[in-house]
């Protein structure tokens, strides 16, 4: 227990050091990118070409294997980004800093997806391209978050005045999460409820459920290669004239 | 049932194609910084 403690500790220390942390990336990249296409082609081909059509809404319903992965990592990101946003106003670790500047493009770009993407579906199935539903609205919310903090951001010239200013602004965000996770169930809304549980069955069949957890596995992997990669150009950026860096 | 590959469903082809430029752009963004870096860095030491 002791020795899993201090191995855990030793990490945590280690990831706030830059060299270490842009050298590891440099090794991992390929072999998750590797492993996330892999997961990202099998899961979207299953689904897309080969899953059953649903009774109801014919094959535009395979836009949920685009469309549930996007929208759990848009939220997943944001929650990365709040423990970030604790240690760099805890510890000041420069790395916590890195990590929001540039996850948060990320998580927009793929709150963006899950807008987007439920609003191509909702136009067949719905009959509206858009509704103030407590989900989307949240959701929206969500994105105009992840906005905002590019955008503040970008307004500092200062990195330390930045890190510190996104910090704030993130875990204020922080506030809207469990509103998108529970608007299902507080709101009499038109979005449904979730269809993957762990805690009961699922309200989903198998065959459609198998390629939607592949999709969802290689979207968090997708994740994770531009997360290191942007986080290595941003280390790159902000480090150019140290010593390491220059030898690296 | 095997989706129709001719059965051209509209939706489902415009989230794809949106799908593969976003995941893209995250990918070919921070690549083309670093190598600019990389590139400015190689000019300094020469």
């Amino acid at each position: 227990m002791n020795r899993t403690f201090n191995s855990l500790k030793n990490f945590y220390h280690k990831l706030g050091s830059s060299p270490w942390f842009y050298r590891i990336s440099g090794i991992t990249i390929p072999y998750i990118a590797l492993f996330s296409f892999l997961f990202l082609f099998i899961g979207i081909v299953w689904g897309v070409f080969f899953s059953p059509t649903d009774f109801k809404q014919g094959d535009v319903y395979r836009i949920i294997y685009i469309h549930v992965p996007a929208a759990s990592v848009s939220q997943a990101i944001y929650y990365t980004m709040t423990v970030a946003a604790v240690v760099s106003m805890i510890w000041r670790m420069k790395m916590a800093g890195i990590f929001i500047k540039s996850m948060a493009p990320i998580g927009a770009s793929f709150t963006f997806l899950a807008l987007i993407s439920g609003s191509i579906w909702g136009q067949p199935t719905w009959g509206t391209w858009w509704i103030w539903d407590a989900r989307l609205t949240s959701t929206l919310v969500l994105f105009i978050f992840y906005i905002a903090i590019v955008s503040l951001y970008s307004s500092f010239s200062e990195k330390k005045s930045a890190d510190q200013a996104v910090s704030i602004l993130t875990l204020v965000g922080a506030v809207n999460l469990p509103i998108i996770k529970k608007s299902v169930d507080w709101w009499n809304t038109l979005h449904q409820p979730a269809s993957i549980k762990f805690t009961e069955s699922s309200s989903i069949s198998t065959e459609m459920l198998y390629p939607l957890i592949i999709s969802i596995f290689g979207f968090y992997l997708v994740v994770l290669l531009s997360g290191l990669m942007a986080m290595r150009a941003e280390i790159a950026k902000r480090e150019i004239n140290k010593e390491w860096f220059k030898n690296y | 049932m095997i989706y129709d590959f001719n059965d051209y469903n509209f939706h489902v082809w415009l989230v794809l194609l949106i799908t593969i430029a976003l995941i893209g752009f995250n990918l070919i963004i921070p690549k083309v910084r670093l190598n600019k870096i990389n590139k400015l860095k190689k000019i300094e030491k020469n």
